[in-house]
């Protein structure tokens, strides 16, 4: 076995693409482990967990290449297979051109010259997100901000610039949209229908998709409008817009408002809004003392006169056999929300932990765990090995965007676990991963999987009783 | 594997239906027609029209020689079309004052309906209007049987005239009972195609272009909206014009002295879920459905 930790300083290349050339070389023959990365403390971390040395000094701006390879006879392969991958990724693809052999556009103010469209996605470092959006928004684009780390100073003057013109600005961190059934960011595949959403919480609007989509009831559009939106400073600028242009469609019948809890005097701004629109608001706010999103969902389904069904779990946990606490894994930063306020209203007690891998903390220089898995699993097998774990919580979150087959990545790390685990699968049976395939997989590993995140905490918490 | 978008009607045909070859209806660079469980179901070409019983691809062009469907997925040649993106195409309500305004879309006329090309720019296909004007100018339970089949081609003539007007009357929200079991008994007498289409004119459900005229009647985009409908196919757009226009006379409410319907009720009712059940319908019977009614 060699190990080689290369430094290609001032190199750079995205989270996503490094994530595919990982994959790449880490399936060559002769390569037992590939980390191919930007040098960002993070990632330096992950590095030095999984063996390899990174040189004292190297930085975020350095691109990292550690290999494991089974001989120094493989290596060269090994490093050509980096070299080809990454050439591979920063080839441009048919669609980055216009088929003329005219380049790219570089911004997007350029690309809304060429083309009339009637929205952008913005997804560049946070930084440099507030430039594109303006683009879309002075040229009366809608526009989806994806990029997170973007100030809120200019939040507020692209929301104000967009409601001069009645310009719908989606985030920033904006992780889900659907509209009028097209999928942005990460997003389910949903039939249309009456219900028309407005989420300041990406899996938490996602949770309502599957849920609903489960009973039966239809989305028409899903506008997400970031987390900060309904904030003191922001004051639901998007939310207004979201909710104007939802009233205005006549196929939505019934409007969801999916956030925490606003500010209180911005809650009684919007409440007045909603009050005065033609189509009926549900005010889904989540926090401690209030509806979980499940019971949102019910309340929603009561509302359209629909029944609320028995939500589904798959297979059974393992009995529980020892161990203290609860060890809770999120995608999803509302669902690690939720799953705390649910359990900690079940009577869990303190010491457990609600862990949020898509926070800025764990995704700096890395790809969303709902595209690349790795940290979790690392933090996986730390949990099922700790003595002291009883029952382990996780999501899985399907849908466009995420990565292709999330159980893959799961099952060789769960099966012959010792400590039960509860996943909740947040998904539609029309989603690219095919639902039923993942939850298949995961009850054949020994999980006990749920559609409701809130009745998969609620187990847990049980599980956690019958441990101590 | 093809990803494709389809209304959720096709999905739920597919999955219903045996597993095993498909016989192709009718097959072109644009589209190709499949028998599926008793009905059509298409798979269309990037730039095809949207038709409420396919499902959409991205493929510039078709070329398909074998159908077979495994597991509820179609399969062409053996490449299988998964459903990435539910399309709607469900007919929008009509926009308030449709009916109450004589503009372009003739809503008010007293006689028959304008030309299906008159002050769009786009005219139909040479005959198509004598074509128009050699069918019964009324749509009644008893006019049904001289519409259904009547015509050329993979959707007659007549079919497309009963698409409009149906369709037209759902997104009125005004029920048509009587026709639609008129409907539903002739449909043994046209094409496995065009039967598909009127089962979905009759559950309100249309091709693309159809939904966009409905919406954008009464607004400066009807115009190129109706010209945009008029374009599609041979004769079916200048077709489903017309019955569009057959019914908004019908409905016009200068026509409706005995007012057994508002639509503004309609609309209202639809705007509360808790009022709202698509079981309990609207139901009551529009005056042209009854031989004594108040229309003319």
């Amino acid at each position: 076995m060699s190990t080689h930790v290369e430094v290609r300083p001032g190199a750079y290349a995205d989270s996503v693409t490094l994530l595919r050339v990982s994959r790449t070389v880490a399936g060559l023959d002769g390569v037992t482990a590939a980390q191919v990365a930007m040098a960002t403390p993070l990632n330096v971390d992950v590095l030095s967990g999984m063996g390899f040395e990174v040189p004292a000094g190297t930085g975020p701006n350095d691109l990292v290449v550690a290999l494991r390879v089974t001989g120094d006879a493989e290596l060269p392969a090994a490093l050509a297979g980096v070299d080809t991958a990454l050439a591979e990724a920063n080839r441009p693809t048919a669609g980055s051109g216009d088929g003329t052999g005219t380049a790219a556009p570089r911004t997007t103010g350029s690309a809304l010259d060429r083309a009339a469209a009637p929205i952008a996605l913005v997804s560049v470092p946070g930084p440099h997100a507030a430039v594109e959006a303006m683009d879309a928004i002075e040229a009366d684009c809608d526009v989806l901000i994806f990029s997170d780390n973007v100030p809120v100073e200019q939040e507020i003057a692209l929301k104000r610039a967009a409601a001069e013109r009645s310009v719908l600005v989606m985030g920033p961190d904006c992780g889900t949209a659907v509209v009028h059934g097209l999928g942005l960011g990460f997003a389910n595949t949903v039939p249309p229908g009456p219900v028309g959403i407005v989420a300041a919480s990406g899996t938490g609007c996602q949770q309502l998709l599957a849920l609903l989509d489960h009973a039966g009831v239809g989305v028409t559009s899903a506008l997400g409008v970031g987390g900060r939106d309904l904030s003191a400073e922001v004051r639901g600028l998007a939310t207004r817009e979201a909710l104007r242009r939802l009233d205005a469609d006549p196929a939505v019948e019934l409007i969801v408002l999916v956030s925490k809890p606003p500010a209180d005097n911005v809650a009684d701004e919007i409440r007045a809004l909603a009050a005065g629109l033609a189509t009926p608001v549900e005010f889904a706010l989540l926090g401690p003392g209030r509806p979980d999103l499940t019971a949102a969902a019910g309340s929603v389904l009561t509302r359209l006169g629909r029944p609320v069904p028995d939500w589904p779990v798959h297979g059974s946990a393992r009995p529980a056999a020892g161990g203290r606490y609860l060890r809770g894994l999120f995608a999803g930063g509302t669902l690690a929300t939720e799953a705390a306020t649910v359990a900690t209203a079940a009577g869990a007690g303190a010491g457990h932990t609600f862990l949020d891998l898509g926070d800025d903390a764990y995704t700096a220089g890395r790809a969303h765990p709902m595209i690349d898995p790795t940290l979790r699993l690392e933090h996986l097998r730390a949990a099922l090995a700790d003595p002291d774990t009883a029952v382990v919580l996780l999501d899985v979150v399907l849908g466009h965007g995420a990565e292709p087959d999330p159980a893959a990545a799961l099952v060789p790390v769960l099966s012959g676990a010792r400590p039960p685990v509860v996943v909740t699968v947040v998904g539609t049976t029309a989603d690219p991963q095919d639902l039923h395939r993942q939850v298949g997989a995961l009850v054949a590993a020994g999980a006990e999987v749920h559609l409701s995140q809130a009745g998969a905490t609620r187990r847990a918490v049980e599980l956690l009783g019958a441990a101590q | 594997m093809i990803a494709v978008s389809a209304p959720v009607r096709v999905r739920d045909r597919l999955r219903s239906a045996a597993d095993g070859p498909l016989r192709i209806v009718h097959r072109g660079p644009a589209a190709v027609y499949l028998a599926v469980g008793g009905e059509c179901v298409g798979v269309t070409a990037r730039d095809a029209v949207a038709v409420p019983c396919a499902l959409h691809t991205r493929l510039g062009r078709l070329e398909v020689s074998r159908a077979e469907l495994r597991d509820g997925v179609l399969h062409l040649d053996g490449e299988p079309l998964r459903i990435r993106r539910f399309a709607d195409t469900r007919v929008p309500p009509l926009p308030a004052g449709a009916l109450a305004r004589p503009g372009t879309s003739r809503a008010g006329g007293t006689g028959r309906p304008a030309e299906p090309g008159a002050a769009t720019g786009h005219r139909p296909a040479t005959g198509t209007t004598s074509s128009l004007a050699a069918l019964p100018g009324r749509v009644r339970p008893v006019t049904v049987s001289g519409l259904v089949g009547s015509g050329d081609g993979l959707t007659p003539l007549g079919d497309d005239v009963l698409c409009g007007w149906l369709a037209l009357h759902r997104a009125a929200g005004a029920a048509t009972p009587a026709v639609d079991a008129a409907v539903r008994a002739h449909l043994h007498r046209t094409t496995l195609l065009s039967a598909t289409l009127l089962r979905c004119a009759l559950d309100g459900e249309v091709v693309d272009r159809f939904a966009r005229f409905v919406a954008a009647l009464g607004s400066p985009a009807e115009q190129h909206a109706t010209a945009a409908l008029t374009a599609v196919g041979h004769t079916s757009g200048a077709g489903m014009l017309h019955g569009a226009r057959l019914a908004l006379r019908e409905l016009h409410p200068a026509r409706r002295a005995g007012r057994r319907h508002d639509p503004a009720q309609h609309d209202h009712a639809r705007r509360d879920p808790a009022r709202h059940d698509p079981a309990q319908h609207d139901h009551r019977p529009p005056a042209d459905e009854h031989p004594g009614g108040t229309a003319a």
